[in-house]
């Protein structure tokens, strides 16, 4: 933010809290609240987002937040958080959010800063591992691959919530912003890995983007429990620029710009709550699109596109106040343009169809533990772990276990 | 074949037991109370569940709400499931979505009535919930359409 900008801000944050407010206020009106997760990975074959295949314990996620109400309109607060997840996070805290909060109605409010990203029912509280009785969630809708980058804006956000009437009601959310793309996220390994399957070895040095549009509308029908999502992304002016080699060309570093002309997806949402049963499904699509500058004097070519798929239904059931179960099956393309195959390495990198099991122990409010297992057909996931697929099984087993306490 | 039905019968008179009876066995009337300087005489069931969901912030002449709740298990979970459509930890769920994204704080809970009346007897818009026949002290029921 340029100098201007700030003044802008002040300005605007001295206008809707009276100076009267400020000077009531104490530290006993702040909340704190927090969590932490350990959970430890093991899979029958292949490594799994961590060294699984012997088991790891590098599996873990937490975070404390501040929050005040400042006004009868206005609150704000923030989140510290960090996590692991093999070669991702490593336990560095970073903000997670940090926002001031202006309802002016019910109907209409204001978020300033940076906000979770609502995307789908479940993307803003995928590290809270208490709010769900999986431990994963299912990888068709909620890719490791977009986790740390699309957690976030940072921008302005509108929401509100319609009074219910005949057709029920109806919530959205409308943010405008910028991501976290950084360069060390998941989502830049996997520009890397999908290069390197065109023989173009990329170092990303630097990612941005111009801003992104993230909007969604919730609607609840008249019928108690049933809530439809749809949700909507898109990122204006992507680029990727890096260092590479590419044997193919007798090429051992060229500076290398990955124009992405088009990057832009939606989920559909539905969710069921009858007592205690829930059940849940969500499809979401994905359009990624560039072009590529090699640094050889062949200006921008075209790249293959890369619309990606996935689907899945759960069904959730709790048992009695300190158990629950769930069932989900999850469906995955990460290219919708070759669902068998036929160009990649081994064909069963083109999907990953996943039945999980999971079960939920409510020790006390506080203190959950969990165990999970999956079966999978494929391995059509984002891979930090740079499996050989020459070693890769088609068919193998994840197990999890995860214990969290909150307060 | 009558021996056959009478099982079934018999088995859905155990199911009608089983999910029934629980629910019957606790039930508990509650009702809403507010704070005296409360200017709305009724709210209609959605208006209720938008409160404690903190979807609706605002009294009719726009002071601010502020709601509690009993953390007494069959009063609360009576309330929970008749106002708002949700069990007690689908709503302790609901509100630690919100504390951990930001959108909102949980609401004081209490575990005694007569310290809940208290609070929303001195608290201007406050609002909560007790079983019927609880003293009001100062603070007013208000009806539910």
């Amino acid at each position: 933010m340029n100098k201007r900008t700030h003044i802008l801000w002040a300005l605007i944050l001295m206008m809707i809290i009276p100076a009267s407010t400020l000077l009531a206020f104490t530290p006993d009106d702040v909340q704190i609240h927090g969590f932490y997760s350990q959970g430890y990975l093991k899979t029958s074959h292949n490594n799994y987002l961590a060294e699984t295949e012997d088991g790891s314990l590098q599996f873990d996620e937490f975070g404390v937040n501040f929050s005040a109400r400042l006004t009868d309109n206005l609150h704000a607060g923030l989140q510290f958080f960090g996590r692991d997840l093999g070669p991702v996070g490593n336990n560095e805290v970073r903000l997670d959010w940090a926002f001031m909060d202006y309802r002016w109605q019910d109907w209409l409010g204001v978020r300033i800063g940076k906000t979770k990203n609502t995307q789908g029912l479940y993307n803003e509280v995928r590290d809270l591992d208490m709010l769900r009785t999986s431990i994963m969630l299912p990888q068709s809708v909620y890719s490791e691959l977009w986790r740390d980058s699309f957690a976030t804006i940072r921008g302005l956000t509108f929401y509100g919530v319609t009074p219910s009437f005949v057709l029920g009601k109806f919530a959205y959310n409308a943010a405008v912003g910028v991501f976290d793309l950084d360069k060390d996220t998941g989502f830049a390994s996997a520009v890397e890995n999908s290069l390197a399957e065109s023989n173009i070895f990329l170092n990303v040095d630097s990612m941005d983007h111009r801003y992104v549009n993230a909007y969604n509308l919730t609607w609840y029908p008249p019928l108690d429990g049933l809530r439809l999502k749809y949700s909507f992304f898109d990122v204006k002016d992507f680029e990727v620029s890096g260092h590479a080699s590419i044997p193919a060309y007798g090429v051992s570093s060229t500076s290398v710009l990955f124009d992405v002309m088009e990057m832009d997806g939606w989920t559909g949402s539905l969710e069921y709550v009858l007592g205690n049963l829930t059940l849940v499904g969500e499809y979401s699509k994905v359009d990624f699109k560039g072009r590529m500058d090699l640094g050889l004097g062949m200006g921008f070519q075209n790249r293959p596109p890369l619309p990606s798929e996935g689907w899945y239904v759960t069904t959730d059931y709790r048992f009695s106040d300190w158990f629950s179960a769930a069932v989900t099956y999850s469906n995955y393309f990460p290219n919708t343009n070759d669902t068998r195959g036929e160009n990649e390495a081994v064909d069963f990198l083109a999907w990953l169809k996943t039945w999980t099991l999971s079960t939920r122990f409510d020790i006390n409010p506080y203190w959950i533990l969990k165990f999970e297992a999956s079966y999978n057909d494929g391995f059509g996931a984002y891979d930090s772990m740079g499996n050989d697929p020459a070693d890769l099984d088609r068919y193998w087993m994840l197990y999890a276990v995860k214990a969290t306490v909150n307060f | 074949m009558k021996k056959l039905r009478s099982m079934k019968n018999m088995l859905f008179f155990v199911f009608l037991l089983v999910v029934l009876v629980p629910a019957l066995a606790f039930a508990e009337e509650v009702v809403l109370v507010v704070n005296g300087s409360v200017p709305d005489q009724a709210l209609t069931k959605d208006e209720v569940k938008a409160i404690f969901l903190g979807e609706k912030t605002k009294w009719s002449d726009n002071s601010r709400i502020t709601f509690v709740v009993l953390k007494v298990p069959e009063v609360m979970d009576t309330f929970m499931r008749e106002f708002v459509g949700k069990s007690s930890f689908q709503f302790d769920n609901y509100w630690k979505y919100q504390t951990f994204t930001g959108k909102g704080s949980p609401p004081r809970s209490f575990d005694d009535v007569d310290a809940l009346i208290d609070f929303v007897s001195k608290t201007p818009g406050a609002v909560g919930f007790v079983p019927r026949d609880t003293p009001l002290n100062s603070s007013k029921a208000i009806s539910v359409q």
